[in-house]
Order: structure tokens, then sequence, then C-alpha cells
């Protein structure tokens, strides 16, 4: 998932417009922001796999990707946030863990529970039906997008170009079309031939 | 060299857009009313 995520942030930002902006961008990712550099570190590890939605199979995702490790990145990144306001530090807080409750909506059996605990859930629309949870995030885009348009037309200190923001997030979405995804592209540029 | 590709790919993902998203946000200037010396 991926505008979903962004939407998130729309979400909050809408909720909590004393919230930087910024911040929120950056908590709804900061799960695969994590993942990104472990990967690159060798502490996580991924392998290119055609078959799976993404192009690759999440083989150790347990310092980013786990239910634990999400639980404990939010409350840091809330205690970061705490001299904000109590509302800005929940806002945040919220953010870097929506990224793991909807990745659990889409992700197969892959998010562990803690580090170290090989039991993992996750209720794998991407496998079940991976253009239905296209169009799920989708759905979720539009929706977080109405309730950030709606908000930014009463209260001016954000949102000065909602139009704009919803073609950007729309592109975003659709070129994470399972088809168009740059993961699966780069995965399969990547994977050596038989 | 596939999971570095990934871990940078998965990383900007997510930084890159934020200067954009982030300005798309920012309240519109609103043009101050012209001032009495004007009139």
């Amino acid at each position: 998932m991926y505008a979903g995520h962004i939407a998130a942030a729309l979400a909050l930002k809408a909720r909590t417009p004393r919230a930087p902006t910024w911040a929120l961008f950056l908590a709804v990712g900061w799960l695969d922001v994590v993942h990104g550099a472990l990967v690159i570190a060798g502490i996580e590890r991924v392998h290119p796999d055609l078959t799976a939605y993404l192009g690759y199979r999440l083989d150790v995702v347990e310092w980013s990707h786990s239910l634990v490790a999400a639980v404990v990145w939010s409350l840091g990144a809330a205690a970061a946030f705490s001299r904000a306001g109590r509302d800005v530090a929940i806002a945040v807080g919220i953010g870097v863990f929506s990224h793991f409750a909807l990745d659990a909506l889409v992700h197969e059996h892959d998010l562990p529970l803690a580090p170290g605990i090989p039991f993992a859930v996750g209720l794998n629309l991407w496998g079940l039906w991976p253009i239905g949870a296209w169009g799920f995030e989708g759905a979720l885009v539009a929706a977080a997008a109405a309730i950030y348009v709606r908000a930014a037309r009463f209260d001016r200190t954000f949102g000065g170009h909602p139009a704009r923001l919803c073609l950007v997030l729309a592109v975003i979405h659709i070129s994470f079309l399972p088809a168009l995804s740059p993961l699966r592209m780069a995965a399969r540029f990547l994977t050596p031939g038989p | 060299m596939a999971a570095m590709v990934y871990g940078l790919l998965v990383m900007a993902g997510f930084l890159i857009p934020i200067p954009i998203l982030v300005r798309l946000d920012r309240p519109r200037r609103v043009q101050a009313p012209p001032s009495a010396a004007e009139h």
C-alpha cells in the first residue's frame, strides 16, 4: 500500500490542522523509511519474487513492520512531538501506527507480531484479489481526500491547493497499479532469467 | 543488488513526495486590501 498511507496523513491533517504537515506525511511512511534503511543495512531481508503483489517477498521485517515494533515506533514518534501539544503528538503517533493497520489489511501473512516471534498477520487482500485491493485502496484515498477537502474549505490554515494535491495523490495511486508498480519493474529487471 | 534497489525505492517513495505535498497543503496567500493612500 502506498497512496493509502499518504491519504491517512490527509485525514489526520483534517482532524488536527495544527499538526505540521511534513510530520504527518513522514509519520505515515515512517515504517517503510525504516524498513528501506534496514534492508539496505542487511538487517531486514527481502527477495524479488514476481508471483508476489509487490514483486518482492518480505523475509525479515520484524524491526519495522511487526505489531510490537509499530507500537514502539508510534509511541516514540508521539513522544518526539509531545512538546507540540497532546493533539499533535497523538496525531503523529496514530499516523505511524496507521501504516501497520493499513498494511495488515492487504499484506499476506508476513507482518510478525514481534521480533523473534514467527507468528505473522495479514488479511492478504493483495493475494486474494489484487485488482480489488488496488480498488479498495483507491476508495480509501478518495474518502480521505474528501475529508481533507471538506475540512480545508472551513479552515484556511491549510489545504491551499486541494485539487492539485488530490491530482498528485491520484497519479501516485495509478502509478502503483500492479502492472505499473516501480517495485515490480525493479524486481523484473533484477530477477535473473531462467 | 535487488534488495538495495528495493530499499532505496521504498525510502524514496515516501521521502521524495513530502516537499511537493507540503507545498500543495500551504494556505493560499490572501492579497492585502489596497491601502487608504491608494484611494
